[in-house]
């Protein structure tokens, strides 16, 4: 019995002119908006690729150990996540290449400069954001008269008056509006991926594609939700009109007024305190590097490292911003060899001692984005999980590893890198080499040996079960939705 | 007749339910907006603006001990400032960079000593334009959010209701069979028309005045912002511009309406053409249309500003002819030194000038390409004459970089008129010992501002007022031609 309902909602629906209409609209926004997308990701492989090419040209001219150290700084690029075609998350917004030195523990990440940043002032949209918003009215649209229409019309009299139990009916109601909202969606859904499967630089591995999946059934629940919201106010009331009127006021406040207002409440009771004292603390540090620095050589009885070997030719850079410090030293020609191994236990001294204050420093500056621009991001992501749209989002912004915590992961990922290369420097005791700063040395370094930075992405699972909470909330809602709607429906005075 | 008609359409709008959502609707968003923006967003700008402008003025002031100096440093940064009608348009100020940096660079030393001659000189080099990609939003790991402001809850939310009351204005009265009756008096058709326009016109600014007047009042009660005449009349210009808008959507509504016997359809059409016109187009273009014009990067710009300055290096050098006359800090210095270190330091920040301001023409050429584009859309055309009346977006930031460009050569004159006061100094410009090295006084260099008058406003949304207007008669006339040839059965 329960197929026939379904079947005879669908026929009705699917001849529907607002089911033409969806379609339409579903194929209209969504293949246009994965074409402009795909074609935005490869502007943003291309500019990666020029700055991986450029850091390597960058390293290749480096002839003395020291050029990392401020000059010749080595830098991590986050490679574009494929899938922020579905979803962009904070994937464009937040920068996408590092600095890294013995000097330096990375804290932001930065704008490789290939493109124009004023296009920044351009809205832009993506697949969850046309779920979130426009299907999820759509949804609406479907549903809000399923009930009180057939009341209205004094068919649903008719249909209870058979062996059909009102159970069966909304079932069949809920699983009709679902199989005629999805139809147009994964038709639009898939001419998307053969638009987006045209590109040369797009290829989805097999991870991807469970990735994509598992965003488009995140989709459908959020979808199912609303629809169901819809299905719940049909049983509420008599007249379509007014179911009408109350889902419109639904979707307008949690799509449209809540996800915009908990931003601007946060900023507003909840704003960040100054980055000052922490960068004068962070400058204290450094001075009282300096200081130990001048300590120990005044003990071993000189001014500066290189004193004692009587230089000919020397040429120094460095300097201290509000949370780096490095140097770049380069000596020729020595009049007194033998000052050489002293200078280069100087060397070894300042350099290990540097790397282990941009430790320190590193911890007073966790400490300010701990306690500021990170907790207001985290206290605006948890408020604003009132809202199922926003809900939505951050689910489906992790599964494309485009969320906040993506881009922290990396920046971890970029900490680590650091750590391996101070290990490296100090391993092969390049802080005590006379490459350090000595200009003799004219061939390239040998580019296999620096250990280079690799982003390493998560695995599905663990993507899924960072997504666990957000999916969990979405499907504890649509239980409820449907029972209020069961019971609500069971109560329903049908005439 | 026709006002017979137009009121019975009004009161009938008035009792419909469109009509209350509309007006809650509106009325929400428009006093949101109004707090948000007394509450927080403009004290914590003018905050932020004003504390910019405080260490500016005091590095000036410090500067202008000397006059050469100031000279060789420049006059700093220049702040953009914060447009009180921000509320209405935030037009992405929170992306777009809040100065233009004077830039000057550290010094350099040089001390040679050879068997010819032996020189030694710390200089610093001119100061130049540079525009820093400084934004003034701090955290930008919170959430995507869209500014509720006036472009937002007019532009979209208010020409999506503007549909809603007209959609079924002919194909409702067609379905009730209304229309053949109405039309068996002896009212012309364009009456008919002129009538349904005129009182879903009426009816949908109810909504609008009754939001902008709670908007202002609320935006007017707070101390902070004090709009003065001129300001008042953007405001006034900026409010018939979205009535003109909103009218467009109303003539769609009727087009279409008349093209349709069923009104779910024209709904739907309508709703279709509404997601093409108003999200699609302005949310896509930006994306295409960077692939459309290419952009210098970053890098390549910094590799063509060394190679110029390399070049003039080489040039300058050449066999020690920098070097070989003498030191500018030779007391006293010869003349044909510093007109030679005048030379070499003018053609440096020359060439520093020229590079920087070609790659931001060409990145502003790729901005008002795409906003070409956009303007596809009547909504991005409606932001763009509204974002220019407020003083904000890129238009305004456009502008305000032509000032400063302005300035930079206002500064130069001030700079030259000053030291020709001057009997003791050289006045060979610019190198620092050439010029007069007696203080300024602050209050005589002039200051960077920008001039933002009614007529300079409305120049900059001309194009866009006129798009409004001639879609709104192209769809007035469809309208029109539309329901003369639709059957009234």
């Amino acid at each position: 019995m329960l197929w026939a309902i379904v079947r005879r909602e669908i026929t009705a629906n699917i001849l529907s002119f607002r089911f033409l209409m969806g379609l339409l609209i579903y194929f209209f926004l969504i293949v246009t908006n994965l074409f402009v997308l795909t074609k935005g990701y490869e502007d943003r492989l291309q500019s990666y690729r020029t700055a991986i090419r450029e850091n390597e040209d960058k390293i290749s001219q480096v002839t003395r150990y020291s050029e990392f150290g401020l000059t010749h700084m080595l830098k991590c690029d986050r490679n574009p996540k494929l899938l922020s075609i579905f979803n962009e998350g904070v994937d464009k917004r937040k920068g996408n290449t590092v600095t890294v030195a013995h000097g330096y523990v990375p804290a932001v990440a930065e704008h490789h400069g290939s493109d124009n940043p004023y296009l920044n002032i351009f809205s832009s949209i993506d697949f969850t954001v046309i779920c979130q918003v426009v299907m999820s009215l759509l949804a609406l649209l479907f549903s809000y008269d399923a009930i009180s229409r057939e009341k209205e019309a004094g068919t649903l009299r008719l249909a209870l008056s058979g062996v059909v139990s009102r159970s069966t009916l909304l079932l069949g109601k809920y699983i009709a509006g679902m199989v005629s909202i999805s139809l147009p969606l994964i038709a639009s859904f898939v001419a998307g991926l053969l638009v987006i499967q045209f590109s040369p630089y797009v290829s989805f591995n097999s991870s991807d594609w469970g990735r994509i999946l598992l965003i488009f059934l995140v989709s459908m629940l959020y979808v199912s939700l609303f629809f169901l919201i819809g299905l719940f106010l049909s049983t509420r009331t008599d007249r379509p009109s007014i179911t009408l009127m109350f889902s419109m006021c639904v979707w307008v406040l949690f799509v449209l007024i809540v996800p915009n207002l908990t931003v601007l409440l946060v900023e507003h009771a909840s704003p960040i305190q100054s980055e000052e004292p922490y960068k004068e603390q962070a400058g204290e540090q450094w001075k009282k590097f300096e200081a130990e620095v001048k300590d120990y050589l005044q003990k071993r009885g000189v001014e500066y490292p290189l004193d004692r070997v009587n230089l000919s030719g020397m040429g120094s850079q460095s300097g201290v911003n509000d949370y780096d410090s490095g140097e770049t030293v380069s000596a020729s020609g020595f009049r007194n060899e033998e000052g050489l191994p002293f200078a280069q236990e100087c060397y070894e001294f300042k350099e290990n001692l540097r790397a282990q204050y941009a430790d320190r420093i590193w911890q007073i500056r966790k400490a300010y984005l701990d306690k500021n621009p990170n907790r207001q991001s985290l206290l605006a992501l948890n408020i604003s999980r009132i809202s199922p749209a926003a809900v939505y989002y951050n689910a489906a912004a992790i599964l494309a590893e485009t969320d906040l915590g993506s881009f922290w992961r990396f920046m971890e990922q970029t900490r680590q890198y650091r750590r391996e290369w101070v290990d490296y420097l100090r391993d092969e005791k390049i802080f005590s080499s006379r490459r350090w700063f000595t200009t003799e040395f004219q061939e390239p370094f040998d580019l296999n040996k620096i250990p280079r930075f690799k982003e390493r992405s998560e695995g599905i699972g663990k993507s899924l079960q960072r997504a666990t909470l957000d999916i969990m909330i979405l499907a504890v809602l649509n239980v409820l939705f449907f029972m209020g709607a069961f019971i609500s429906f069971l109560r329903y005075d049908v005439i | 007749m026709i006002w017979h008609i137009a009121k019975r359409e009004i009161l009938d709008n008035l009792t419909r339910f469109r009509f209350a959502l509309t007006l809650i609707l509106v009325m929400v968003l428009m006093v949101m907006n109004a707090v948000v923006f007394v509450s927080s967003q403009y004290p914590r700008r003018i905050s932020e603006y004003s504390e910019d402008m405080h260490k500016a003025t005091e590095s000036l002031k410090k500067k202008s001990r000397n006059l050469g100096e100031l000279a060789v440093k420049g006059p700093g940064d220049l702040y953009k400032s914060v447009s009180p009608l921000t509320f209405i348009a935030t037009g992405e100020d929170a992306n777009l960079p809040k100065r233009v940096e004077g830039a000057y660079s550290g010094g350099y030393g040089i001390g040679m000593t050879t068997p010819d001659f032996s020189f030694d000189y710390s200089w610093s080099p001119n100061w130049w334009l540079q525009y820093p990609q400084d934004i003034s939003r701090k955290n930008d790991s919170l959430p995507n959010f869209t500014e509720l402001d006036w472009t937002f809850t007019i532009g979209l939310v208010m020409s999506f209701m503007a549909m809603l009351f007209t959609y079924d204005a002919i194909s409702g009265e067609r379905e009730t069979g209304t229309l053949s009756l109405l039309m068996a008096n002896s009212v012309p058709r364009a009456t008919v028309l002129l009538a349904k326009f005129i009182g879903a016109f009426l009816s949908i600014m109810v909504p609008l005045i009754v939001g902008i007047l709670l908007n202002l009042l609320i935006v007017n009660a707070s101390d902070l912002v004090a709009l003065d005449g001129g300001e008042w009349g953007r405001v006034g210009i900026i409010v018939a511009i979205s009535a003109l808008y909103l009218s467009i959507f109303l003539w769609l509504g009727l087009f279409i309406s008349s093209q349709f016997s069923n009104s779910s359809s024209c709904l739907l059409t309508l709703l279709l053409i509404w997601i093409v016109f108003v999200v699609l187009i302005p949310n896509t273009m930006g994306v295409l249309a960077s692939g459309f014009k290419q952009v210098p990067s970053r890098s390549e710009i910094s590799r063509t500003k060394k190679a110029t300055e390399e070049e003039i290096d080489t040039r300058h050098r050449e066999g020690d002819k920098l070097y070989r006359t003498g030191s500018p800090s030779d007391q006293p210095p010869k003349i044909e030194v510093l007109r030679l270190w005048a030379d070499y330091l003018n053609e440096h920040a020359d060439a520093k000038n020229r590079i920087e301001d070609e790659h931001l023409n060409k990145q502003f050429a790729q901005i008002a390409f795409t906003q070409q584009i956009t303007r596809l859309s009547p909504a991005a055309i409606y932001k763009y004459a509204v974002e220019s009346l407020s003083g904000t977006g890129f238009t305004r930031h456009k502008r305000f970089v032509q000032q400063a460009r302005r300035y930079r050569q206002q500064f130069v004159d001030f700079i030259k008129s000053e030291d020709s006061a001057d009997s003791e100094s050289y006045h060979v410009y610019f190198v620092k010992e050439g010029l007069s090295q007696k203080p300024v006084a602050f209050n005589s260099i002039p200051k960077f501002s920008e001039q933002l008058t009614l007529g300079i406003a409305f120049e900059g949304a001309l194009l866009d007022l006129l798009l409004l207007v001639s879609l709104s008669l192209l769809l007035f006339m469809a309208a029109v031609l539309a329901f003369m040839g639709t059957d009234v059965k």
